[in-house]
């Protein structure tokens, strides 16, 4: 197991402003669609529920910290949520120390008030002072926050920079990306009340403490109610040590409501993995993933390697790359009618992407959502001749904007060909006077003239576009 | 270099002598030796548990350490490889090191060196619950007067230190009397570390003073902390804080929040103070543990305000602990009266209050809190409604047990392959040895020349071993020896299991030739059954051969046909002629029930007759464990379950409730043993115990085969029933079945829990259950004893939730 040593650095501490009531999270390098990123700053604006989104994060910061394997060795490296912004919400991940927990914060754009909702991820900074502060916040009316480096301090240069080495083993790495692809096989399995799931919770153990289980669990809805069970009945969910669930007990008081998710379940399965979604005020959810074991992390199951396993994956995964923009819900339909490719394998290529920590999936929408994982190294893209072509023009500079929608590409053999967006597409793909587009005419996809303006338009817009919907639109 | 004397020293081992002889060389001599030294350190052996303490290693420790330039180096040569020695018995190098680090004297290393050694030492992990080369950073600290470290191990050592009493490294050891506040007012490191004291989780066993007699209160960290701040020593508001902020960020196990609120306690500070703190306060008071929580409360209860009382009481009153929520009700209570404006803000808490409360008498106390502060001019808050009656739902299909598939096109070499896996790991698991036993004797019969050459290419040494071994098992192995032509010892086996049963009469119709075409019992099903049209086709193979099945696999199969009501089945099996089909018939006819022990050899004769006879002692043992395995006996519920009840009241241990579930699904009549096994499931005191037994319980139910009469009556005749665990239990089990399958159980168990004799522990738990159960299944009737109960005089709990079931059950 190899384990890479990351470096976080932070133009400053993250910190909670108690004199202007602003809770400043700082971001270190990360990528959007511009490219890398240094410091990018998504977000200036307020929560409109203070007190559940202070608890819900802690929730989150609680899991990265955690190791429920062996909780003596907990506390001893705090590695940093993931933050991801965009269609107007932002996420907040982390994966427990032990690759056996994955937690997620959905903040919608109800939850956020006043700002306009960048594009990108990265990680933020969360120190034990903010843990402080957002664990004694008890506060009612809106707090602001802002997520990276102020204005001033990015052009000032910062003195107080933070450098944080933190070893990211591979399995880490891994199980953190493929958790997204095993959620996706999920379905909604039960769906019950506040009070049930204050009563459900509150019998569970805690962790560390001597009752914790190691086994599997399952439990079963019925009338609306949880019991546990012993062993897999059609529409059980599993719930593999359950003193991994303690990281719900910040947010518990505020939950409106639970639902359970899981695989498909028959009577001689083995143990599951499970997600366990709470639902706050504001709209705010927090899920929590679990591994079907507690000393066992998320590992590839037979049905996502066999999405893996096409002989195109590799060149329609980096298709598509190219075409997601920080979506907060990917339409696979559309998507798949932009790249030129059918469903199933714009799923696979989805599946392959997701693998790669390239995409997130997202269970109460039951959609992919566009999240590149900072700390996952760029792939080198060989697969996609289309692709090279594309980026080999936008390295030499041959691509000239002539208006709105309408762009001139000149090739390496000095050949122009002029690209048209918006009006005269087919399906949504941008029409070129190219050969290709003459044979092809959509039918697969944008031609590589067509990508390149894509790779140099999307370099030229910054992080922060206005009036973002979300889905993938016409260029 | 090497012949300098230091050297002679090294290879001497003479550690002690190492210091002076450091401080008679010059600077350049020692930047000289380095590199002699650092081939004198790889050469050293690694450290193991023999030779840690190996005399040349700390000689070059001392030596590197007096002779490196920088404090990385120095701090590297101490910390890892091979001259990382903290202690060896009876002596410390620490002092050694001082001497060795200083030894042109005190000017030697400049205090920058020594504060980024300090740095350096004081961020290594602990090894063994103290830092590594302590007292040499406490010196170097004195010395140089650089910053104090703050990293974790530092402050854990100091602590334990610092209140250690018992110095062992001086001879003779010292013991130190003076009380705790005494030794921390004079120590320097006091004001720097005692706040991060807090922050640490896991500083509760460094700050015990007396680990094995429990601490002192007055004698102990938090009254000396206490003191210290009283008198001024210490600042008491900062020490406020960090204890606050250490329990509100709920970090750490039961014994650090016990170690911070005990220390908040002695402190008690003053309302001022407190008041400056309240949200902190009442963040501990929602989010806290129970014991967190009541401190607060108390110590809330002169700080708030009387609106915050009302608004944080909506939270604290769906606390589960009983006893908050009764402090919290006072407290509304004695706020509302002494501030009216209050009332029409309290009134809608306390009704979502009601509405979430399960206890009846809780629920009645805030009844009386509503009817007394309702302002006039307002009506009183609806009661929410009660659980609906439910529709008629069928409950879940039980399981079905799967057929066994045995596989198509079996060789010799396969079955050799499978015994070979048998021995590795599977010797104690029934239904494979049951398959592969079945497997072998068939090859036996078709080709046993083939099975012989196969089995002696795959387990050779395994059968090298039998011939040779005294006791060895006439099970799988002997079956695989007699078809090789080993020689078989005569002298029998220890153990008893099943496999060994049957198997010592193969292995005997084996020797002598007689034909055995296949194992008659030979389980179909992955129960463990055989299914009745296989079987009786089974013996018709053995009518065309002629041949006659051993009394032993023949009584086997008998116990284990699940009788079927299919006519085609019985006609078949009346058409057999021999006495094994005969008496097959005869078993289908009655339906399979009541098997007669005299019929049957031993050890069925055992088996059916039941422990009583026995005294729990079965006449077959598993391999592994000294009781019977499920699958040796014979598929009726009652027998197992009579088996499992006598083997948990006999060891001791909990009932199995995995085998609960086995039975449940196996077909047959359950009768009183299994119901009396059921009731002790139900009882169980896991979690997980008690689910396996619920699952038994609704399959039992879907199946149609629950009698709940006789389950009540076996509950009631438990010798220690919990009510409250039955009731979770019960609950749990109407989740699935539904509210009207579980209540005639309960109908006819309180009438035996409730006489007034009996001091059942959480009967008002199975109150309250009753009456949610009565109002969902729309039931109505009297419960004996019930009436007696409900009018009692003192108003407890469970006078109220009796009094409350008979109000639902009259409708």
């Amino acid at each position: 197991m190899i384990a890479a040593t990351t470096t976080y650095t932070y133009r400053a501490p993250s910190a909670l402003d108690a004199a202007v009531h602003v809770l400043a999270l700082q971001t270190c390098g990360g990528r959007t669609p511009a490219g890398a990123a240094a410091n990018p700053r998504f977000f200036d604006g307020a929560l409109t529920e203070p007190e559940v989104s202070a608890a819900a994060l802690l929730a989150v910061a609680d899991v990265a910290s955690a190791r429920y394997h062996d909780p003596r060795l907990s506390g001893s490296a705090s590695l940093d949520p993931v933050v991801t912004a965009g269609g107007g919400r932002l996420r907040f991940e982390s994966f427990s120390g032990c690759c056996g927990v994955h937690a997620r914060l959905d903040v919608p754009p109800d939850g956020l008030d006043g700002g306009q909702v960048g594009r990108g991820t990265t990680n933020v900074d969360v120190n034990l002072p903010l843990r402080d502060a957002l664990g004694r916040l008890t506060a009612r009316e809106p707090l602001g926050l802002t997520v990276g480096p102020d204005e001033l301090a990015v052009r000032t240069g910062g003195e107080r920079i933070v450098e944080k080495k933190v070893p990211l083993p591979d399995r880490w790495i891994r199980g953190f990306a493929e958790t997204s692809v095993i959620t996706s096989r999920f379905g909604l399995r039960a769906e019950l009340s506040a009070a049930e799931a204050l009563r459900f919770l509150r019998t569970l153990p805690r962790a560390g403490s001597g009752n914790a289980s190691r086994g599997a669990e399952w439990v079963v809805a019925g009338h609306g109610r949880l019991r546990g069970t012993s062993r897999p009945v059609p529409g059980a969910v599993c719930l593999p040590g359950p003193q991994r669930l303690t990281a719900l007990r910040r947010v518990l008081r505020h939950a409106r409501g639970l639902r359970l998710y899981g695989p498909p379940v028959t009577a001689r399965s083995p143990a599951q993995a499970a997600a366990w979604e709470l639902s706050l005020p504001g709209g705010l959810r927090l899920t929590l993933t679990l591994s079907p074991e507690t000393g066992r992390g998320f590992s590839g199951e037979g049905a996502v390697l066999d999405d893996l396993a096409g002989p195109d994956v590799e060149a329609d995964a980096e298709l598509l790359s190219v075409l997601l923009a920080w979506d907060a819900r990917i339409d696979t339909a559309g998507l798949a009618a932009e790249a030129g490719l059918t469903v199933e394998r714009t799923r696979a290529a989805l599946t392959r992407l997701g693998a790669d920590g390239r995409v997130g999936h997202d269970l109460a929408a039951d959609a992919f959502f566009h999240r590149e994982l900072p700390f996952v190294p760029g792939r080198a893209e060989h697969h996609n001749p289309r692709l090279r072509a594309a980026r080999a023009i936008v390295a030499a500079g041959g691509v000239r904007g002539l208006g709105p929608g309408l762009a001139q590409v000149t090739t390496a053999e000095g050949r122009t060909h002029r690209v048209r967006g918006e009006a005269g597409t087919t399906r949504g793909v941008p029409a070129c006077t190219c050969q290709w587009w003459a044979e092809h005419e959509g039918r697969r996809g944008p031609c590589s003239h067509a990508l390149a303006v894509r790779i140099a338009g999307a370099t030229e817009t910054g992080p922060t576009t206005p009036g973002d919907t979300g889905t993938t639109q016409n260029r | 270099m090497s012949d300098h004397p230091l050297f002679t020293l090294i290879d001497d081992g003479d550690y002690r002598a190492v210091p002076d002889a450091l401080a008679a060389m010059t600077e350049d001599e020692r930047r000289a030796a380095v590199p002699a030294l650092k081939a004198a350190r790889a050469a050293l052996s690694r450290i193991t548990l023999w030779t840690y303490d190996d005399p040349r290693r700390i000689a070059v420790q001392l030596a590197g350490a007096g002779c490196l330039a920088t404090a990385p180096a120095v701090a590297e040569w101490l910390l890892t490889g091979k001259t990382r020695v903290t202690s060896i018995p009876g002596w410390r190098p620490d002092a050694s090191l001082i001497a060795c680090l200083f030894a042109d004297g005190p000017d030697t290393r400049d205090a920058a060196f020594q504060a980024e050694l300090v740095r350096r030492l004081a961020a290594a992990r602990l090894d063994e619950g103290e830092l590594p080369y302590y007292h040499l950073v406490v010196e170097l600290i004195r010395r140089s007067g650089c910053a104090v470290p703050t990293t974790d191990a530092f402050v854990l050592t100091w602590a334990r230190e610092t209140a250690g009493r018992y110095n062992i490294d001086t001879t003779p050891p010292t013991w130190d009397d003076r009380p705790l506040a005494v030794v921390l007012a004079d120590d320097p490191f006091l004001r720097p570390l005692v706040h991060r004291l807090f922050e640490i989780d896991g500083s509760q066993g460094y700050t015990e003073l007396r680990p094995y007699s429990g601490d002192d209160p007055d004698d102990s960290w938090p009254a000396a902390l206490a003191a210290l701040a009283t008198d001024g020593t210490l600042d008491a508001a900062r020490l406020h804080d960090a204890v606050l902020a250490a329990l509100v960020r709920g970090t750490g196990a039961t014994a650090d929040v016990r170690f911070r609120l005990w220390t908040l306690e002695r402190l008690a500070p003053p309302v001022q103070e407190c008041a400056k703190y309240a949200d902190d306060y009442v963040r501990l008071l929602l989010d806290g543990p129970s014991t967190v929580a009541a401190h607060a409360q108390r110590v809330l209860g002169e700080v708030l305000t009387p609106a915050r009382v009302v608004e944080v009481s909506r939270d604290v009153l769906l606390r589960p602990e009983k006893k908050l929520v009764r402090a919290q009700l006072s407290w509304l209570d004695r706020v509302v009266r002494q501030e009216p404006e209050t009332a029409g803000a309290a009134v809608p808490v306390l009704a979502e209050a009601r509405d979430t409360l399960e206890d009846a008498a809780l629920r009645e106390r805030v009844e009386r809190l509503i009817a007394r502060h309702l302002p006039r001019s307002a009506e009183a808050p609806e009661p929410s409604a009660l659980p609906e009656r439910e529709p008629d739902l069928a409950p879940p299909p039980p399981p079905t047990a799967a057929r066994l598939e045995l596989p198509q096109d079996d060789t010799p070499e396969d079955a050799a392959a499978a015994l070979r896996v048998w021995w590795r790991r599977h010797q104690d698991d029934g239904p494979f040895e049951d398959a592969l036993l079945d497997r072998l004797i068939r090859h036996a019969h078709q080709d046993r020349e083939r099975l012989a050459t196969a089995l002696r290419a795959g387990i050779a040494d395994h059968l090298e071993w039998f011939s040779q071994a005294g006791h060895e098992p006439w099970n799988l192995l002997g079956v695989a020896a007699v078809v090789c032509g080993v020689p078989c010892p005569s002298r029998g086996s220890i153990f008893n299991t099943m496999v060994e049963v049957r198997g010592r009469e193969l292995i005997g119709r084996l020797q002598e030739g007689v034909t055995t075409p296949f194992p008659l019992a030979t389980a179909t099903h992955d129960d463990g059954t055989v299914a009745a049209a296989e079987l009786v086709a089974r013996i018709a193979a053995y009518e065309r051969l002629a041949a006659e099945p051993g009394p032993v696999d023949l009584a086997q199969a008998l116990l284990r046909v699940v009788p079927q009501d299919d006519p085609d089945v019985r006609a078949a099996a009346g058409a057999l002629t021999s006495p094994a089909g005969r008496r097959l018939a005869d078993r289908l006819r009655t339906g399979g029930r009541d098997a007669d022990p005299a019929a049957y050899p031993e050890p069925f004769a055992t088996l059916l007759a039941g422990p009583a006879a026995t005294e729990g002692r079965s006449p077959v043992h598993a391999r592994s464990v000294f009781a019977c395995r499920p699958e040796d006996l014979p598929c009726d519920p009652d027998v197992q379950a009579e088996w499992a009840w006598y083997v948990a009241r006999r060891s001791g241990a909990r009932m199995d409730c995995r085998t609960l579930e086995r039975l449940a699904s196996l077909p047959g009549r359950k009768g009183e043993a299994t119901h009396r096994a059921l009731a002790g499931g139900l009882n169980e005191n896991g979690r997980e115990h008690r689910a396996a037994a619920v699952d038994a319980l609704v399959v039992m139910v879907s199946r149609g085969e629950l009698d709940p009469a006789r389950l009540a009556a076996a509950l009631g005749e438990l010798t220690v029933p919990v009510a409250s665990r039955l009731a979770s239990a019960l609950r749990d089990a109407s989740v699935t079945v539904g509210a009207r399958a579980v209540w005639p159980v309960l109908a006819e168990l309180l009438p035996r829990l409730l006489p007034s004799g009996a001091r059942v522990h959480g009967l008002s738990d199975l109150l309250a259950l009753a009456t949610d159960l009565a109002t969902r299944a729309g039931a109505r009737g009297e419960i004996p004893g019930l009436a007696e109960v409900a009018s009692r005089p003192p108003k407890s709990r469970l006078v109220k939730e009796a009094g409350r079931l008979r109000g639902a059950l009259a409708g």
